[in-house]
C-alpha cells in the first residue's frame, strides 16, 4: 500500500517536473518545482524517511525556492519575453530529448528484469544522526568545509563593483 | 615537557591568524613586535622540550599523539614526533627563524604599513608549516606543512608585487615545487595503501614486507618530491631567482629551512631508500652533481645573493650525497650547521649591501671591511664555516664527516670523494672571493648609520655558534643515531687542505679579476646552468645546423669543405659537375652537395685510397646504388612537402576542434551529458544478462 | 507487487534526473537552467531514499542530507553568479556569455 502511494507520488513529481522545465514563464516555472518537490516529499513519507521529507519541504521546498523567488522578483517577466523564451523552446528540442532517452534507457531496461523483494522499512531519524556524527564526520565535516567555501564564494562574487575595497 | 612539544608552532600559527585576519588596524611597532614575539615564542617553548631530552626522554619513536580521526576503515593518528632528528631539525629551525625574525624587524621597518604586517603574517605562517613539517610523526600533518611552506615561499618571493620579475620568479618557484609536490604526494599515497596506515613509523615498519618492484617506484618519487623542494638537479631552475625576495626570506626560508625540508624527509625516512638501493644511488649522483656543478657556478657570480644561493644548492647537494650514500646522521648534522652559517651569511650580506646603497652586487660591497665592521667580520666568520677552513670552524666538522662518509661508502667511494672534494676547493674559493673584495679598501666610505639590537644580537648568537657549534657535530652524530666514521688520515689532511687551496684561489681570483673574467667566459654554457639555455644551447642550436645542412642551404660548412678541397685539386664527386647519379636538378642550382652523397663520397681521403682495389670500388658502387634507389626518393623537397602537409593539417584540424569549444553552457553540459549516458550504457551493457 | 516497487521508484528516480538534463540543455535562459538543476539533483535523491529505505539502511537518508547541502551551495553560489553576470551583459541568455575574460 504504502510503495503504491510512493510510486504514484513520485509519478506525480515526474510529470510536474516535465512540466516545471517547460515553462515559459518563470513564475509557472517556479510553481511547479514547488510542486515537484512536495510530490517528492510525499513519495518519501510513503517510503518511511519522514524525516528526509521534512528537511525537503523545509529546506528545499522553503529556502531554496524563496531564494529562487527573490531573484525572480528582479526579472521584468513581459510577454515579449515570454514568447521569445517559447520560441527558443521550440527550436532546441529534439537532440536534449534523445539525450534524456540516452539517459533513461539503460535504467528502464536494465532494471526491468531485476528481481527485487522486500518492503520499504522507516529508518528514524535517530539512525541517520549517529550515522552521520559517528562514521561519517569527516563527509559532514567536508560538506561544512563547501559550505563555508560557497559562502565565501557569494560574497565575493556579489560585490559590487564601484567600491572594491569596500568592507574588507 | 612532552606535551609541550605540540603547542610549539601555535604562537607562529596565531601570530599569522592575528595579522592577517583580525581587521583590527595595528601600529608599525605594534605589527612589529607581534610578529617578531610570535616567531621568538617557538623557542622559547622549545627550550624545555629540548631540555628534557638531555634527560633521555627523545627516543627513536617516541611521538606526541594530537587526535585521530575515524574513518571506518582506518584511523588516521595525528601525531608529533619525539625522535632526536625532529629534536636537531626542530631546534635549528626554532633557533634560525627567532633570530632571522629579529633581525627583519630592524630591516624591514621602513616598508609601508600593509606591506609589513602581511610579510610577518606570511613568514609567521612559513614557520608554523615548517615547524609542522619538522616534528611530523604522520603524512597528514608533514604533506600540510609542506603545502604551507610552497605557499608562503610563493607569497614572499613575490612580496615585492609591483616588480614582474619578482612576481614571475614566485610563479616559477610555486609552479616547479608543486610539479615536484604532486610526485612527492603520489608517493606518499601509494606507501599508504601498501602499509595501511599514515604515521610515519607504521610505514616505515611495513617497508620490508613490499615487493622491491613497488618499492622502487615509490622512493623515486618521493625522492623527486624532496628533490624538488630542495632545488636539486632537475628542479633546481627556481631557487637562484627566487632571490627576488627580501634578504630575511632568503635567509630563512632559501638557505637555512626550507629547502633543507627535502632533507630532512629523505632522512626520515631513510629505511625507505636503504631498501630501494638503485633510487638511492640516483639521489647520490644527482646530490653530488648538484654540489660540483652549484659550486662552479658560484664561482662566477657577480651578484652576491645569486652567489649564495648557488652555494645553498651546492650544500644542499653534499647533504643529499650523505643521504643517498646511506648516512642520514651526517646529512642531518651539515643540515643544522648549514642552516647556522648560511643564515649568518645572509644576514651580514644583507647589512653590507645595504651599507652599500642596496646593491648586493659583489664589487659595490668593496670597503665593507670599514664600513660595517661587525657585519664584515661576522660574514667572513660564515665564509670560513662555509669553506670549511679546519679546527677552528663548525662547518669544517660537518663536512669533513660528510667526506668521510663518503670515502667509506664502498668501491665507489673514492671517485665521489675527489669530485666532492675538488667541490670543496670550490666553495672555498668562491666564498673567500666575496670576504676579498668586501676587506679591500676603497675611497668611497661614508657609512650610513644601520645597527642596533636587532641586528647586532642575532649577527652575534649566529656567529658564536658557527665558532663553536662544530664541537657538537660528533655529538649531533651520535644523538641521531650514527656511527662516526673513522677515515685514515690522508684523506682528512687532503679535505682539510682542499678549502685552504680555495681560499688561495680566491685571493689569486681577486687579485687578477681578468682571469675570473675570462673564466666567466669560458664557462659561458656551464654559466647558463639555467635549463631553457641550456637546451638552446645543445639542442635547438644542433638541431638547426642539422636542418640547415639536410636543406643543402648554400653556405653551409659541408659545401665550403667541398669547394676548399676542390680547390686544392682533389677530386670532390659530391660537387656538381661529375654528379654521379646525374640528378640534373642540381644543375640547376649550381653548387650542390647533401648529406647523403656527402657521406658516400664526400670523405674524399678515405674514398680515393679504397678507390684503387676492386672490392672497395665495388662497395662505393652498391652504396650508390642504394642512396640512389631508396634514399634519393627522400629528398628533402619531398619531405619538406609532407612536412609543411602535415603543420597546414594540424591547423585545419585546429579550426575544427575550435568549432566544438563553442563556451556556450548548453554545449558543454551536452558533452557531459553525453559522457554520462555513455556511462550509464556501458554499465549496462556489462550487466547484461 | 511488492518486487518491483523499489524498480519503478528508481526508473522514476532516472526520469527525473533525465528531465533536469533535458532542461539544462534545451533552455537559454539562466534562470531556467538553475531550475532544471534541481529537477536533476532531486533525481539521485529520490533513488537514495528508496534504496536506504528497502535496505532498511540509514545511509540512504545521510546522503539525501549531503545532496541537499550540495543543492544548497549550488543555489546559492548559481543565483549569485546569475544576479552578476545579468549586471554585467543585460542579458539572462547564457548563450550569449560564451567567451573568457568577459
Amino acid at each position: 500500500m504504502s510503495s503504491l502511494l510512493a510510486i504514484y507520488a513520485g509519478a506525480f513529481a515526474l510529470i510536474s517536473a516535465a512540466l516545471s522545465v517547460t515553462r515559459p514563464n518563470a513564475v509557472h516555472s517556479l510553481l511547479y518545482l514547488v510542486v515537484t518537490l512536495l510530490a517528492l516529499a510525499v513519495c518519501f513519507f510513503a517510503l518511511g524517511a519522514a524525516f528526509a521529507a521534512v528537511l525537503l519541504i523545509m529546506i528545499y521546498a522553503g529556502a531554496i525556492v524563496v531564494l529562487f523567488v527573490f531573484v525572480v522578483m528582479t526579472l521584468p517577466i513581459s510577454p515579449e519575453a515570454i514568447t521569445r523564451e517559447r520560441a527558443l523552446l521550440r527550436r532546441a528540442w529534439p537532440l536534449p530529448v534523445l539525450m534524456s532517452v540516452l539517459i533513461v534507457a539503460p535504467f528502464v531496461f536494465g532494471e526491468i528484469g531485476l528481481k527485487a523483494t522486500g518492503q520499504p522499512a522507516p529508518v528514524s531519524a535517530q539512525e541517520v544522526g549517529k550515522l552521520l556524527f559517528g562514521p561519517w564526520a569527516l563527509a559532514v565535516e567536508l560538506a561544512s568545509l563547501l559550505l563555508l567555501a560557497g559562502l565565501i564564494g557569494v560574497r565575493h562574487i556579489g560585490r559590487s563593483d564601484r567600491s572594491p575595497r569596500s568592507g574588507s | 615537557m612532552a606535551h609541550l612539544l605540540p603547542f610549539v608552532p601555535v604562537p607562529a600559527l596565531l601570530g599569522f591568524v592575528i595579522l592577517s585576519l583580525v581587521p583590527v588596524p595595528l601600529s608599525r611597532a605594534a605589527v612589529i613586535a607581534l610578529g617578531v614575539g610570535a616567531a621568538v615564542l617557538p623557542a622559547i617553548l622549545f627550550f624545555p622540550v629540548g631540555l628534557s631530552c638531555i634527560e633521555g626522554v627523545c627516543v627513536a619513536g617516541a611521538v606526541v599523539p594530537i587526535l585521530s580521526i575515524d574513518t571506518g576503515v582506518f584511523v588516521a593518528q595525528i601525531a608529533m614526533s619525539m625522535d632526536p632528528l625532529s629534536m636537531v631539525t626542530g631546534g635549528t629551525v626554532v633557533l634560525v627563524g627567532a633570530l632571522v625574525l629579529i633581525y627583519s624587524g630592524a630591516y624591514m621597518a621602513s616598508e609601508p604599513l600593509p606591506d609589513l604586517r602581511r610579510f610577518f603574517a606570511v613568514m609567521n605562517l612559513f614557520l608554523a608549516g615548517m615547524l609542522a613539517v619538522v616534528f611530523a610523526a604522520d603524512v597528514i600533518l608533514l604533506f600540510l606543512g609542506w603545502e604551507t611552506i610552497g605557499l608562503c615561499s610563493f607569497m614572499l618571493i613575490a612580496f615585492y608585487d609591483k616588480l614582474p620579475k619578482a612576481v614571475a620568479s614566485g610563479r616559477k618557484a610555486l609552479i616547479t615545487t608543486r610539479v615536484a609536490d604532486s610526485f612527492l604526494l603520489a608517493g606518499l599515497m601509494m606507501l599508504f595503501l601498501n602499509a595501511g596506515t599514515t604515521r610515519l613509523d607504521g610505514m616505515l615498519a611495513a617497508v620490508p614486507g613490499i615487493d622491491p618492484w613497488r618499492l622502487a617506484p615509490i622512493a623515486f618519487l618521493i625522492a623527486l618530491g624532496a628533490l624538488g623542494k630542495s632545488a636539486q638537479f632537475p628542479f633546481h631552475t627556481w631557487l637562484p631567482s627566487a632571490m627576488a625576495g627580501p634578504t630575511p626570506v632568503s635567509a630563512l626560508l632559501h638557505s637555512a629551512t626550507m629547502v633543507a625540508a627535502g632533507v630532512i624527509l629523505l632522512a626520515r625516512l631513510a629505511p625507505l631508500f636503504a631498501a630501494a638501493p638503485e633510487i638511492s644511488a640516483m639521489v647520490a649522483m644527482l646530490g653530488i652533481l648538484t654540489a660540483a656543478l652549484g659550486a662552479l657556478v658560484a664561482l662566477i657570480q657577480t651578484d652576491v645573493k645569486k652567489l649564495l644561493a648557488f652555494s645553498t644548492m651546492s650544500q644542499i647537494g653534499f647533504m643529499v650525497l650523505a643521504l643517498g650514500l646511506g648516512a642520514p646522521a651526517v646529512a642531518l648534522s651539515h643540515f643544522a650547521i648549514h642552516a647556522v652559517f648560511k643564515s649568518l651569511l645572509f644576514l651580514s650580506a644583507g647589512v653590507m649591501s645595504h651599507a652599500a646603497g642596496g646593491s648586493t652586487a659583489i664589487e659595490s660591497l668593496r670597503g665593507s671591511r670599514y664600513r660595517q665592521p661587525l657585519a664584515f667580520w661576522s660574514f667572513a666568520v660564515g665564509a670560513a664555516s662555509l669553506a670549511g677552513l679546519p679546527v677552528i670552524t663548525a662547518g669544517w666538522y660537518s663536512k669533513e664527516a660528510v667526506l668521510a662518509a663518503v670515502w667509506s661508502s664502498g668501491p665507489w667511494g673514492v671517485p665521489l670523494w675527489l669530485l666532492a672534494a675538488t667541490a670543496a676547493v670550490l666553495t672555498g674559493a668562491y666564498a673567500f672571493r666575496v670576504v676579498f673584495v668586501a676587506a679591500s679598501q676603497t675611497a668611497d666610505l661614508a657609512a650610513p648609520a644601520w645597527g642596533g639590537l636587532a641586528v647586532v644580537v642575532p649577527l652575534t648568537v649566529l656567529t658564536l655558534v658557527a665558532v663553536i657549534g662544530g664541537l657538537s657535530v660528533g655529538a649531533l652524530i651520535q644523538f641521531t643515531g650514527g656511527a662516526t666514521v673513522h677515515t685514515p688520515l690522508l684523506p682528512t689532511l687532503l679535505g682539510a687542505a682542499a678549502p685552504i687551496l680555495g681560499v688561495l684561489l680566491a685571493r689569486q681570483l681577486v687579485k687578477h679579476p681578468q682571469e675570473l673574467e675570462a673564466l666567466a667566459k669560458r664557462m659561458r654554457h656551464v654559466r647558463i646552468f639555467r635549463f631553457e639555455v641550456l637546451y638552446y644551447y645543445y639542442f635547438v642550436r644542433r638541431f638547426r645546423r642539422v636542418a640547415t645542412v639536410l636543406g643543402n642551404a648554400e653556405g653551409t660548412e659541408a659545401v665550403a669543405d667541398a669547394v676548399a678541397l676542390r680547390r686544392e685539386g682533389v677530386d670532390v664527386p659530391g660537387l656538381v659537375t661529375d654528379d654521379p647519379l646525374g640528378r640534373g636538378a642540381s644543375q640547376v642550382r649550381g653548387i650542390r652537395t647533401d648529406l647523403i652523397t656527402r657521406a658516400t663520397d664526400g670523405q674524399t681521403p678515405v674514398v680515393r685510397m679504397v678507390a684503387g682495389d676492386p672490392v672497395g670500388r665495388l662497395l662505393i658502387v652498391v652504396a650508390r646504388l642504394f642512396v640512389g634507389f631508396f634514399v634519393a626518393r627522400f629528398n628533402p623537397d619531398r619531405i619538406d612537402r609532407a612536412w609543411m602537409g602535415l603543420a597546414g593539417g594540424a591547423g585545419h584540424a585546429w579550426a575544427l576542434v575550435r568549432r566544438t569549444q563553442t563556451g556556450r553552457v548548453r554545449d558543454h553540459s551536452l558533452w557531459i551529458a553525453l559522457g554520462c549516458a555513455g556511462l550509464l550504457l556501458f554499465a549496462w551493457g556489462t550487466s547484461w544478462r | 507487487m511488492t518486487g518491483s516497487d523499489l524498480i519503478g521508484i528508481m526508473i522514476l528516480a532516472a526520469g527525473l534526473f533525465a528531465i533536469g538534463v533535458f532542461g539544462v540543455l534545451a533552455r537559454r535562459g539562466m534562470l531556467f537552467q538553475l531550475v532544471a538543476l534541481e529537477v536533476a539533483l532531486s533525481g539521485p535523491a529520490l533513488g537514495f531514499i528508496a534504496a536506504g529505505a528497502y535496505h532498511a539502511d540509514p545511509e540512504g537518508q545521510g546522503m539525501f542530507i549531503l545532496v541537499l547541502t550540495l543543492a544548497a551551495t549550488e543555489v546559492a553560489v548559481g543565483l549569485a553568479l546569475f544576479l552578476r553576470l545579468r549586471r554585467l551583459t543585460g542579458t539572462d541568455d547564457s548563450d550569449a556569455i560564451s567567451g573568457l575574460k568577459g
